[in-house]
């Protein structure tokens, strides 16, 4: 395997799989079609139903964090009728995410192939791609493609770009619902929980850019077996490294063995630490990861270096997962509050780690599925497992000790993958 | 089932128990007083005595009401959440059974001319006509504020009940003033109730002056509108 290393960026590629196949640069539409070939006829029913019984055999499902069944959803969205809009999701909120900048930076036709046959799969009446307004580097790339894609007229619908706002909590699917219905991006609590759909005469229907890349194979001509990988984002000490992973890997393969861990944060800023020992020899698949409770989310595996604390890198996570509530909900508003500064008096060590442990266990429980979104749930989820996989660390912070040798943080709070 | 309402339905029905405890207690040492003083002043003594003491709950359980939501309060660790909410419920109870003490009292009082409908009506009492209603309808306010806070999960008041607290402010200066302009033992207490009063005020000024949620909520819709870029087809 190879490794490239970009210029002014922090992202590192994995070449040579389907999914990037140039490494460094931008795959044009010329070398795209050369190697994926054209786009399959969706000109009938027919065609449309044979693309989606394939997305269904293939399995794709969601990679935004929830794993959702794409097939599930299209076909809801059919049930819902015509003139939608589909929205590539390409906005990572979490500083540490890069796999959708990889992808949109590497091979932008491929998920700009999903996006327009998920358009003609639903009637939709216009495309868009929901992107961060200061993700430059994924901009420019997407902008050249949208160039050449336009001087090929492969097009038949409109295809507009959603410059977002850098938060957090604007890259969840009901807040991009919101906005491309002519809100803002802010999380909205839908009644019937369609999360699909957005309510009223405009549907809105959002996918991730890796589900849709998936889609993109399924919908070139150049025969792509359904694939069973999965893009990993991996945290490490010397930067985001995505890579592109087959079902078969576990992570003792995944993560370099010159980079001992003990534990590691899976899912990213609202997933779950795990013991290293737990999930060496597990598989890196959503699937096989359900059966022990875990789940990749967005793809994010941050294996926390030795010489950092779990707590201290804990209580700056969920300090920064505060600051981008969307200032909406009691829980998320108050509540993360609350917990960030328990948290810190864990971190901070001392007398007070005994009474904000009590706290924390009263009220962690308390913030559960109480927001309009996830968000306060998955800061939730993350510190109760900080709380039993730190469970020694937090003895040694009674006793004013702590087991880190680093000062320095090891997880990012402001996101720096746009730097071309 | 829902932890608030745990929370709120097992202090409703505590403090009613106590309450009732408290309030017989009142009537008692208003039955003691008025037999060493060998007249038949029990009703007039009660009246008084239980109008103090529901002026000083509500007092208290107004503090606590402004400590419970006070924009600062995730940082407090002298007090928990629970705690200062449980209080605020609490003393809020007390008040308004003391009140109906206070209230049932001084309409079987024949010392000073209020009767049941001066009690109860607005502007029907013969005596401090203006004070006596302001007493009137800060209790009817209270009520109105108490019932709709215990129903606060309910379809109903869901909307409702949080804009009707915050009102409830109004209901404690009106309390406040009935009884500094009503009560015949405003003077020897002048002190106390200016100190009260100050407290209340200078802890009102420092609970609303933080910029609330709502202008927060506002800069964050405003600030992730997203801007769109039309491409050609």
């Amino acid at each position: 395997m190879t490794l490239t290393l970009l210029p002014a960026n922090e992202i590192r590629y994995d070449v040579g799989n389907s999914l990037f196949p140039t490494g460094s640069r931008r795959f044009d539409l010329t070398e795209f079609e050369a190697r994926f070939g054209s786009s399959i006829p969706l000109e009938n029913n027919a065609d449309l139903e044979a693309l989606l019984s394939r997305i269904e055999q293939a399995g794709v499902h969601g990679r935004g964090g929830a794993h959702f069944p794409s097939a599930v959803k299209i076909r809801s969205a059919i049930l819902a009728g015509a003139g939608g809009t589909v929205i590539a999701n390409a906005a990572e909120g979490e500083p540490s995410a890069a796999k959708d900048a990889a992808l949109w930076q590497t091979n932008p036709h491929l998920v700009l192939r999903g996006l327009a046959a998920v358009g003609a799969l639903t009637q939709a009446k216009s495309l868009g791609v929901w992107v961060h307004e200061d993700s430059y580097s994924t901009r420019s790339s997407m902008a050249g493609a949208f160039k050449e894609r336009a001087a090929a007229e492969i097009d038949r619908l409109p295809l507009r770009a959603y410059l977002a706002p850098h938060r957090y909590v604007s890259g969840e699917a009901s807040a991009i619902i919101n906005a491309v219905q002519g809100g803002s991006a802010v999380p909205k609590f839908f009644p019937t929980k369609s999360r699909a759909w957005g309510e009223g005469n405009a549907p809105v229907l959002v996918f991730n850019s890796e589900t849709l890349a998936h889609i993109g194979l399924l919908a070139s001509s150049l025969n792509w077996a359904p694939l069973e990988s999965t893009l990993v984002t991996l945290l490490t000490l010397n930067g985001r490294y995505v890579r592109e992973v087959s079902s078969d890997t576990t992570f003792a393969e995944l993560l370099e063995p010159s980079d001992p861990a003990e534990h590691v944060l899976l899912g990213g800023y609202g997933g779950q630490w795990v013991n290293w020992q737990d999930i060496a020899h597990s598989r890196v698949h959503e699937a096989s990861l359900a059966g022990q409770g875990l789940s990749l989310g967005a793809g994010i595996v941050a294996p926390l270096p030795n010489s950092h604390c779990g707590l201290i890198e804990t209580s700056r996570i969920v300090e920064w997962m505060a600051s981008q509530s969307a200032q909406q909900c009691g829980p998320c508003i108050f509540g993360l509050q609350w917990l960030a500064e328990d948290i810190q008096a864990l971190a901070a060590g001392g007398r007070k780690v005994i009474g904000a442990l009590d706290r924390l266990n009263d009220r962690l429980p308390q913030l559960m599925k109480r927001g309009a979104c996830s968000h306060p749930d998955g800061v939730v989820r993350m510190t109760n497992t900080a709380l039993e996989v730190f469970a020694s660390e937090i003895s040694l912070h009674r006793k004013n000790k702590c087991s880190a040798s680093s000062t320095q943080p090891f997880f990012p709070t402001e996101s720096e993958i746009h730097a071309v | 089932m829902n932890t608030d309402q745990a929370v709120s339905t097992r202090a409703v029905v505590s403090s009613l128990l106590l309450g009732l405890v408290f309030a017989t207690s009142v009537i008692l040492v208003a039955l003691s007083v008025a037999q060493a003083s060998q007249a038949d002043t029990f009703v007039w003594i009660l009246g008084r005595s239980s109008g103090i003491t529901a002026l000083i709950m509500l007092w208290a359980a107004s503090v606590l009401g402004l400590l419970v939501s006070h924009p600062n309060s995730h940082g407090w660790t002298w007090m928990q959440f629970v705690t200062r909410l449980r209080l605020h419920i609490g003393f809020s109870v007390f008040a308004i059974l003391i009140t109906i003490v206070h209230l049932v009292s001084l309409a079987l009082d024949q010392f000073v001319d209020v009767g049941w409908a001066g009690a109860l009506i607005p502007m029907a009492s013969n005596w401090e006509r203006i004070p006596v209603t302001f007493g009137v309808l800060s209790f009817y306010g209270m009520l109105l504020v108490a019932v709709t806070a215990s129903l606060a999960n309910s379809a109903i008041f869901r909307r409702s009940w949080l804009w009707l607290h915050r009102i409830s402010l109004l209901f404690f200066v009106m309390a406040f003033g009935h009884g500094m302009l009503t009560g015949s033992d405003t003077d020897a207490l002048f002190f106390g109730y200016v100190i009260a009063g100050v407290f209340v005020f200078i802890l009102a000024i420092w609970r609303y002056r933080k910029p609330s949620i709502r202008r927060k909520r506002k800069e964050y819709v405003r600030d992730t509108k997203p801007r769109i870029i039309e491409e050609s087809r």
